[in-house]
């Protein structure tokens, strides 16, 4: 069976990723797929690393849950802080999702009455709902900023001074949320100077990183964000539904989890302890990060660790490279077959693994949110491919993913299967 | 089908646990079947052959298959169901919500599971809640229970009229002392007094049967990686329409709408669907945990099997010991766990904590065993669980390695 075998190619040979990597998936064969951004996957390998953390925790739950978890957990924080120029584990933390952590962060701050929190109408979904939440029960007052792609970095935090100058002058701007990599449209955003530009002006910087940990390289020390959130999920090859919640030691007294567990303590002096343990969940997937020593001698060839998996194919700026240099020729070609254009500004800032192509969509009887799910079922179900489709800024637009097992046939064949989805849909 | 099986130790290899084990705590983590396992797997690996038609798609047929068989056997509305990781988590998302106000009251026990004490400790320190807590001594009966809690109510009304008592956080079954309480009667009393009833049933489903129309809780609990062999993970939320504008689940999403909700109903069912990326595959493994339960002999039979095992189980071991079961005259709080007295002296004066992890350290790496140790109304008990795969010898075993280690406690 070919579950366990990697087609791993050494580093000099120029072809090292390509779509001879999809064996290592568990990719169905002709499925095309371009939208990694969205729930990622994990390779093969680390699927059977899965299954044996699953079956430690049957064997005897009491032991692995009271006890031998606790530092392998710990161990797999430790790797990620390292990977992320974090110099405390202690002050990462696991959680479910990037909605999680941000929701975590925004429901137990202490918000007071009149504060005000900066965010954007391209925020998240589930995070600008939250936050309209917390406006609705009178906790914050929010400031949402428009942005209309293309803009150039300095266009953004332009937009963000003005913003910022305008309303600290009467009231408090407590918290920005700053997204890394906006999800639509799939943009990279100017991050770094955003949280030091809001951070100089007495706000707290909130970067929602749910795309990063494996598209773009992140250093907290050179920034030092006031909280930061990445899914492991997305773009590391960690399993559903795994992200780290990064919180510096003056922060946490802001911080309790949306599940309380039974270290609670008001002061919030007990960060680690607090977020160790949400209740009963399956550990396995935050587990495979660390995952090694499991099978050295049986099948010493394979690969189990997703950051020892990465290294095999070059490590992280080899993956990088190979996947933001596809996302912008695979935009090219996309937009080329298409007739229509590329999402990026002058200074080339906007594409990171993930690329924005316009489409040529006229829509005369549907709704925009019956044109939106009619185009994933189309592009499912019809052409066994998938992008999501949007509205921004008056255009329709997909955004494709470029990721270690797409080559540029993907994109042309992408590029096809849109062409028609678009024709049905323009009736 | 039916057929009669056989419970007891024949049934350990249906289940991972480990060769020479004795497992006697079934309350607290739970066990699942293998066979439930292979169907976690399918759904784990479907999920990685297609993600998005996965995700966007097919998994929502299959989470409303596994959701109508729920509904069908806590007798409710299958959209009065909302699938949450663990029972903490649909608690939290119930008391913070948003509905209480600061100073509003919550009546609470002192029998409260430790996470949902310290929520409830969080809501006062963070939102002005004010907690009024009942006290527990067991053994006690029903009655006596109702009206100490009658009592506090009234006490509350006469000392501040004009601060309402919000909701009320009681168990089906409580995890320390782990008894039965009688949460359908408490469910009325607190109506009385307008009072919400929000029940932690954490261990009810698959050790009690459950009809939720009929006790008609506000909010209702269960996990069911506990007691009905589902995988870690994987719990319920049982919301009556008429409180679901209510509440909004910890994690909001973008069918949240606020005053802007027109039905009330799909926006509950919308919003609970999705906390965000999860992996629902746990919650995928329902139907093949009832059809694994059915093929034991059904619900009922399961139940009555553990309820006897504990209670023959915990009397053995308290005769061994020459102690008592924790129970009361009407023999109502003993189900599926069983609470023994240790007679314990505590010569050398440890504290609680130690006490407890020395016990479970013991158990664990020296006995090949375990219990849930704890300290009651001054007195030490063990509580021990009682599941299809265990058997008489089991608690024989047991009663023999508890002596050895309390007698190494006190040297």
């Amino acid at each position: 069976k070919q579950l366990f075998q990697l087609s791993v190619m050494s580093n000099e040979n120029k072809v090292t990723f390509g779509r001879h990597l999809r064996s290592d998936f568990f990719l169905e064969d002709k499925y095309i797929p371009l939208n990694h951004g969205s729930f990622g996957v994990y390779p093969r390998s680390i699927h059977k690393v899965l299954r044996e953390y699953q079956d430690k925790t049957e064997e005897h739950p009491d032991r692995w849950n009271r006890i031998e978890v606790n530092p392998l957990l710990r161990k797999n924080r430790e790797l990620i802080a390292e990977l992320i120029n974090c110099p405390d584990a202690s002050d990462v933390a696991f959680v479910q999702n990037a909605s999680t952590g941000v929701a975590t962060i925004l429901r137990s701050f202490p918000f007071e009455k009149g504060d005000k929190v900066i965010c954007f109408e391209s925020t998240y979904v589930n995070v600008n709902a939250t936050l309209k939440y917390l406006q609705d029960i009178g906790q914050v007052e929010l400031i949402s900023l428009s942005l209309k792609y293309p803009l150039s970095d300095g266009e953004v935090l332009d937009i963000l001074r003005a913003t910022i100058q305008e309303h600290n002058k009467e009231g408090k701007i407590r918290l920005a949320v700053l997204d890394a990599i906006i999800a639509q449209p799939g943009t990279v955003f100017p991050y770094e100077a955003a949280s030091r530009l809001v951070q100089e002006n007495g706000i707290l910087s909130l970067i929602d990183a749910a795309h990063s940990i494996g598209q773009i390289p992140i250093d907290i020390s050179s920034f030092d964000p006031d909280f930061f959130v990445s899914n492991l999920h997305k773009w590391f090859f960690i399993p559903r539904g795994s992200c780290i919640l990064y919180a510096p030691k003056r922060n946490q007294r802001y911080l309790h989890p949306l599940t309380i567990n039974y270290k609670y303590s008001f002061e919030g002096t007990e960060f680690e302890q607090e977020f160790w343990n949400f209740g009963a969940h399956d550990h396995s997937p935050f587990l495979c990060v660390a995952a090694d020593q499991l099978f050295p001698i049986l099948f010493p060839t394979l690969i189990f660790n997703p950051i020892e998996y990465r290294k095999s194919l070059g490590g992280e700026e080899a993956i990088r490279d190979y996947i933001h240099n596809l996302a912008v020729e695979g935009g090219n070609v996309v937009a080329k077959h298409l007739g229509t254009q590329v999402m990026e500004n002058q200074d080339k800032t906007l594409i990171g693994a993930m690329v924005n192509v316009e489409i040529p969509l006229y829509p005369k009887t549907l709704t925009d949110a019956q044109v939106s799910s009619q185009f994933i079922h189309k592009i499912i179900y019809e052409q066994n491919c998938m992008v999501p489709a949007f509205k921004h800024n008056n255009k329709w637009w997909v955004r494709l993913s470029a990721q270690i097992y797409n080559d540029l046939k993907d994109f042309e064949n992408g590029a096809k299967a849109i062409e028609k989805v678009c024709q049905e849909l323009s009736i | 089908m039916t057929k009669s099986t056989s419970f007891g130790r024949v049934l350990r290899p249906e289940f991972y646990l480990e060769d020479g084990y004795v497992p006697l705590n079934h309350g607290s983590f739970g066990a699942c079947p293998q066979s439930i396992y292979s169907t976690y797997r399918h759904y784990q690996e479907e999920s990685e052959k297609h993600p998005d038609r996965f995700l966007k798609r097919e998994v929502f047929k299959d989470l409303e298959k596994n959701r109508d068989s729920l509904a069908a056997l806590v007798q409710c509305n299958s959209q009065e169901v909302a699938f949450v990781v663990n029972a903490s988590y649909g608690i939290n998302s119930v008391l913070r919500s948003g509905f209480l106000k600061p100073g509003d009251k919550i009546l609470c026990f002192s029998t409260a599971y430790n996470a949902v004490e310290r929520t409830m400790v969080f809501l006062q320190d963070a939102h002005q809640s004010r907690l009024v807590t009942v006290e527990l001594k067991y053994p006690m009966l029903d009655q006596e229970i109702l009206d100490l809690t009658r009592q506090t109510i009234e006490r509350e009304l006469a000392k501040d009229p004009d601060v309402p008592i919000r909701i009320a956080v009681f168990d089906a079954i409580s995890s320390v002392p782990a008894v039965r309480f009688p949460y359908e009667a408490m469910i009325k009393l607190v109506r009385e007094y307008n009072i919400l009833s929000l029940v932690d049933g954490a261990h009810a489903i698959g050790q009690i049967p459950l009809n939720l129309k009929e006790a008609d809780p506000d909010f209702f609990v269960s996990n069911l990686h506990k007691w009905a062999f589902c995988p870690r993970g994987s719990a319920f939320l049982y919301v009556p329409e008429r409180n679901q504008g209510l509440i909004h689940p910890s994690v909001i999403n973008y069918a949240y709408q606020g005053e802007k909700t027109q039905n009330v109903a799909a926006t509950f069912e919308a919003e609970f669907a999705w906390p965000g990326t999860v992996n629902f595959s746990s919650f995928l493994c329902i139907n093949a945990a009832l059809d694994f339960r059915k093929s034991l002999g059904g619900e009922e039979i399961i139940q009555k099997y553990c309820n006897d095992l504990a209670r023959q189980g915990g009397k053995l071991v308290a005769d061994s010991l020459g102690t008592e079961v924790l129970e009361n005259c009407d023999k109502t709080l003993t189900v599926a766990m069983t609470n023994i007295r240790l007679p314990f002296e505590n010569k050398r004066n440890l504290s609680e904590a130690k006490i407890i992890s020395t016990i479970i350290d013991k158990c664990i790496y020296e006995h090949n065993t375990i219990c849930s140790p704890y300290k009651h109304n001054d007195k030490w008990f063990v509580r021990l669980s009682a599941q299809v795969y265990n058997d008489l010898n089991d608690f024989e075993y047991f009663a023999k390695e508890i002596k050895q280690i309390l007698k190494e406690l006190d040297e």
